[in-house]
């Protein structure tokens, strides 16, 4: 985009970038002084970059920093679990599945569970008295306990992860 | 990776003490709060979004590779902050003429001049507004503009290019329509 005769807008970035050499800023001083036009264009580049320069200036409100670390507070709180809390929620984890496990090995849980709905709610005998078969559900002990186990194990192995083990890495990598 | 100042009090942060944080937020709170500022073009909405930035960071700071200077990072934080709360929250026009107010109360002369230049910057499309803001922020290299835009160095420099020349043309039309209408 010329400005000029000689120069174009592009000249007057690089005249406000200081990209110029002493001799073509001399140059262009000099076409400014005869050429209004690039005169013009040189004051209104100017003007946007003042726009710019003159914002960086800003300052937030003087409790900014207090503010900040209020908040971080805030979150720790609220999200944070202690390494000594999370040590005794592993062992609570642990101790459960090995005591779960003890107990499956020893065949507490492989008689199946029937729930018969008149009995579970009583007020289901008193309106429906001929409940169906239907009403009548097998659960396969075993199956559920041997569940809770392995949902017990993914609950502890994320708590080995997120409390201990990536603590310890970052830990060792930043002292690598 | 970057050894200064900000690396030793972030690998002090991560040992432990978290309230060296604060130092952090001292250092970098005006360009991170003034880089939301251009972008949000509001001075309540700036400081919550610098506030949540500073935030972010700590809250990843585990996760900085430390690679790039924490200012940079910091900034990349903003600013996708910043655009992200753009997008969800239009600011009005308003915003910006009450801006102008808070920085430009000197000479009369050069004010319709002014006027006309925010005018011209707000027609920019966000990401040029965006690109241009950066440039004349003037404290980041291009590289490190490279790195907040997630962006090639030489793509930064053509955008850069191509705002600029966008504002000018912009700019222009609208000081041709305002003669006509004197």
């Amino acid at each position: 985009m010329s400005v000029g005769k000689n120069f174009k807008r592009e000249d007057v970035w690089r005249y406000l970038d200081h990209d110029m050499s002493e001799e073509e800023k001399s140059n262009f001083l000099a076409a400014v002084k005869t050429d209004k036009n690039l005169e013009k264009i040189l004051e209104e580049e100017n003007l946007i970059r003042l726009h710019f320069t003159r914002i960086k200036l800003s300052e937030p409100s003087a409790g900014f920093t207090n503010l900040v670390m209020e908040k971080i507070q805030k979150v720790q709180g609220e999200f944070s679990i202690s390494i000594k809390r999370s040590m005794l929620l592993l062992a609570g984890v642990l101790v459960v599945t090995l005591l779960t496990a003890f107990l499956v090995s020893k065949g507490i849980f492989d008689s199946p569970g029937t729930i018969k709905l008149p009995e579970v709610n009583p007020v289901v005998n008193q309106y429906l008295p001929n409940m169906p078969e239907a009403s009548q559900f097998t659960i396969n002990n075993k199956i559920v306990v041997n569940g809770i186990i392995i949902l017990n194990l993914i609950i502890g192995f994320v708590l080995l992860d997120r409390t201990v083990l990536r603590p310890f890495f970052q830990k060792r990598m930043r002292h690598s | 990776m970057v050894t200064d100042a900000d690396s030793i009090l972030i690998n002090r942060i991560l040992a432990g003490e978290q309230h060296l944080f604060a130092q952090l937020v001292n250092k970098h709170k005006s360009y991170a709060y003034s880089l939301a500022l251009r972008i949000i073009e509001n001075k309540a909405d700036a400081e919550e979004i610098a506030q949540d930035s500073f935030i972010k960071a700590f809250k990843y700071l585990a996760s900085f590779q430390q690679e790039s200077k924490f200012s940079t990072w910091l900034y990349r934080i903003v600013f996708n902050t910043a655009i992200t709360y753009k997008r969800k929250n239009k600011v009005s026009w308003q915003s910006i003429e009450q801006l102008q107010k808070g920085y430009w109360q000197d000479d009369a002369e050069q004010a319709d001049k002014k006027k006309f230049i925010a005018q011209a910057i707000h027609q920019l499309s966000e990401q040029d507004q965006a690109v241009i803001t950066l440039y004349y922020m003037q404290e980041l290299s291009l590289e490190e503009m490279a790195e907040i835009l997630q962006s090639p160095a030489n793509t930064v420099k053509v955008r850069v290019h191509r705002a600029r020349l966008k504002l000018a043309e912009i700019l222009k039309t609208i000081l041709k329509k305002e003669a006509l209408t004197l």
